[in-house]
């Protein structure tokens, strides 16, 4: 981030795709605006013309997925199990809330107060106990061909085909530390899937500080101006990049690259990104973390119109990863410790800001907002003292964009260990997204996605 | 502290004759996540837990008197956390994630050249603690308190239970150690013998109590509650009796430390959604 060097054959050196964060203790630097002035060759990378279909209008102008990446322990958080003996019920006391029937965990002081803005959904099902697996299923609505090699779209590249060149931004924005990641393994299920990677989101970066940056366009760092303002050289530059690295040929991932480029040149993109644009005191209410900042650059990005934004709680799924720890859910061990340290308060104080933020400023009613991971957490609790992976029943959490709030949609048993309603699957769950986004039945059937799928019965 | 609270505080200090603490001092002004602190050098440091880019967690000392933050270990790569000391600082202990769900306890004991890593039966050890005199390490495996001798030789459980059991925190005289555990429900703190005998509960009440600190003399504990939907600071006396809110700040306040002096506590205050430490000054028998 943020170079700023000389070189021989330099005529201006630029910072790219990088926002500093700034606030009454630092000094933020515009790189990101700087860059956009003087770069020349923003129309010449314009976006491609795709295969574009208009969506109607739907309720939620924009959606935004809250990914709690790890599987989240429903009753440790939405579903608790307070009758329920000790090895499962946990250490945990639970909060009565605004619902009639709704108790949460007492982690979550914030989101009982204002539980009349979200509905929570507590018969969600998935189909393996495998994470990567069990994201991609998630994340795309359906199951993938050939085990895990091959997936369809996911829900925001749906989103992103259908709403591609209305607006200035991407249609869909990953604000994410990282490529989703396992330790055995990449999610495969995240992008554009068999759609190709024209429909993956871009990705953006945002630190517990507040700054962000674009990591596709970190390639063009201490790039000379001179050489940027040549479009053959720059494609030859960023190919022998490319090379360097895993991203493939720059045909594949070019198209990243040309509409992350366009964020650089759009005044709209300048000013989305810039999170040093907030008060300190908003910047605060979202909590000085990485996934607190992160709902606080999503709310710009709704404001932006941006039609399908997903938050990534962590890059990595699992909780404590050497070097790599960056405190997904996957709490195998400590389950409890992580949910009072961390886990509970910087969601609990994100989350309601969020939702208070959106609805303040009038925008909730025309955003989805929906928070869940891939699966849930076993209701008996570990030898470890944590608890394992459990797809047969689990907690999401919806509000906005069409949503009738302040329900409790579903049942699971006494020991949180199934639904005693009809299970809500990940294909109802992307249907329901679709179609709060505008994109219905018929429409759905056009694009051959869940042709076959309903929304969510009562939620909407 | 809010001023409105004041009247009805004095009230309760009056009947009950508890302490209370004079408004806190910010020590920290970069507001990235901290956790952990513990007083070093004499009460003129602190070290504590601090998030950062890379590795995650780094281990970190403050002079209090300069505020100039450096880090104890400044060649780590790997996330490191929660530093502990003996009273005369001249062992300490701390925990280093190794890889996925491996947390490992590194001791360094008086007089060795090099710090060990602990051998323990599960591959995650969490919330570490010493007794003053060096030669024991208490820690959390897998919701159980475990006490190594050290050198290690011996390693024996501690108040075994069922539920959780954390955060134990040993006396300053070595004879008491004091915990949390959810054994009878929620989280609760309990106190006993450091062989784990005469174990007792002290505190009662819905919501986390958690994370207790001794104070210097042994006769308060300093602790965690979340008893009113809010994460707040209590000490109580030791036996329980008397906690009170020392903090009563709309958002959280954890991670409680004493300095030596047993005058003043240190802890992890969240002021708009920034977390830094703050130290406060204990007041006898109420407000001043």
């Amino acid at each position: 981030m943020m170079k700023r060097e000389r070189q021989r054959d330099e005529v201006v050196m630029i910072d790219v795709g990088s926002f500093r964060s700034r606030d009454c203790y630092g000094i933020s630097r515009r790189a990101f605006v700087r860059a956009g002035m003087a770069l020349p060759l923003g129309v010449g990378l314009g976006a491609p013309a795709l295969g574009k279909q208009a969506a109607a209008a739907g309720p939620a102008r924009s959606v935004v997925l809250l990914w709690l990446w790890g599987g989240p322990s429903h009753l440790d958080t939405f579903d608790p199990k307070p009758q329920a003996p000790q090895e499962i019920r946990g250490p945990f006391d639970t909060l009565v809330t605004r619902t009639p029937g709704l108790r949460v965990s007492e982690l979550f002081p914030r989101l009982a107060q204002r539980s009349q803005l979200f509905t929570v959904v507590r018969s969600n099902k998935n189909l393996t106990a495998t994470h990567r697996i069990a994201a991609s299923i998630s994340l795309t609505g359906e199951q993938g061909a050939n085990g895990d090699a091959e997936y369809g779209p996911s829900i925001g590249s749906i989103v992103h085909r259908v709403q591609a060149g209305r607006h200035d931004l991407p249609p869909y924005i990953s604000v994410t530390p990282g490529a989703l990641k396992t330790a055995l393994g990449i999610v495969k299920g995240a992008g554009g899937g068999g759609w190709g990677k024209a429909h993956d989101p871009v990705s953006v970066r945002c630190s517990d500080t507040g700054g962000v940056d674009i990591p596709s366009l970190k390639l063009l760092e201490g790039l000379p101006s001179n050489r940027l303002a040549d479009r053959k050289l720059l494609l030859k530059q960023l190919d022998q990049i490319a090379r360097l690295g895993d991203r493939g040929p720059v045909e594949t991932w070019g198209e990243n690259f040309r509409r992350a480029y366009r964020l650089l040149t759009s005044g709209e993109g300048q000013r989305a990104f810039d999170l040093s644009r907030e008060s300190s005191a908003t910047r605060g209410r979202y909590g000085r973390s990485v996934f607190g900042q992160s709902c606080l650059l999503a709310r710009r990005l709704v404001e932006a119109e941006v039609p399908f934004i997903q938050v990534n709680w962590s890059q990595w799924v699992e909780n404590l990863f050497d070097s790599k720890t960056d405190f997904g859910w996957d709490t195998h061990w400590l389950n409890f410790e992580h949910m009072v340290d961390r886990h509970g308060p910087i969601l609990d104080r994100a989350l309601s800001t969020f939702l208070d933020d959106l609805s303040q400023r009038g925008l909730l009613d025309q955003t989805l907002v929906v928070a869940m991971g891939e699966f849930g957490r076993t209701p008996k609790i570990s030898g470890n003292a944590g608890r394992d992976h459990w797809p047969s029943v689990y907690s999401s959490l919806w509000a906005g964009g069409g949503v009738v709030p302040g329900q409790v949609i579903g049942q699971s048993d006494r020991r949180g260990a199934d639904s005693l309603t009809d299970p809500v699957t990940p294909d109802m769950v992307a249907t329901t997204m679709l179609q709060q986004a505008g994109i219905g039945t018929e429409q759905r059937a056009e694009l051959r996605v869940f042709p076959d799928s309903h929304v969510i019965e009562g939620l909407v | 502290m809010r001023s409105e609270c004041v009247p009805i505080l004095l009230v309760s200090v009056l009947l009950v004759s508890v302490s209370d603490a004079a408004e806190p001092l910010r020590l920290t002004d970069d507001g990235r996540i901290k956790r952990d602190p513990v007083f070093v050098d004499g009460g003129r440091s602190v070290v504590f837990t601090l998030q950062s880019d890379s590795p995650r967690l780094v281990l970190a000392k403050l002079d209090v008197a300069s505020r100039r933050v450096s880090r104890v270990f400044p060649e780590a790569n790997l996330p490191e956390l929660k530093c502990v000391y003996s009273a005369d600082q001249k062992t300490r202990a701390w925990l280093r994630i190794t890889g996925n769900d491996r947390v490992s306890l590194l001791v360094h004991p008086a007089g060795m050249e090099t710090e060990y890593v602990v051998k323990t039966a599960k591959t995650v050890a969490w919330s570490p603690a010493l007794t003053p005199d060096g030669k024991q390490v208490i820690v959390n495996l897998a919701g159980q308190l475990v006490v190594h001798s050290i050198p290690p030789r011996k390693v024996r459980p501690l108040a075994k239970s069922s539920g959780r059991n954390d955060w134990p925190a040993v006396s300053p005289d070595g004879r008491r150690v004091a915990f949390g555990s959810s054994r009878d429900g929620n989280f609760e703190i309990y106190a006993g013998g450091l062989d784990g005998e005469n174990l007792r509960r002290l505190t009662k009440r819905p919501g986390v109590d958690m994370r207790p600190a001794w104070s210097p003399d042994g006769k308060r504990i300093a602790f965690t509650s979340v008893r009113k939907g809010n994460y707040e600071i209590y000490v109580m006396s030791a036996d329980g009796r008397r906690p009170v809110n020392i903090s009563r700040h709309a958002e959280r306040d954890d991670y409680v430390c004493w300095h030596p002096d047993g005058r003043q506590l240190v802890w992890v205050r969240e002021v708009e959604g920034r977390y830094d430490l703050f130290q406060a000054t204990i007041i006898e028998g109420g407000r001043k």
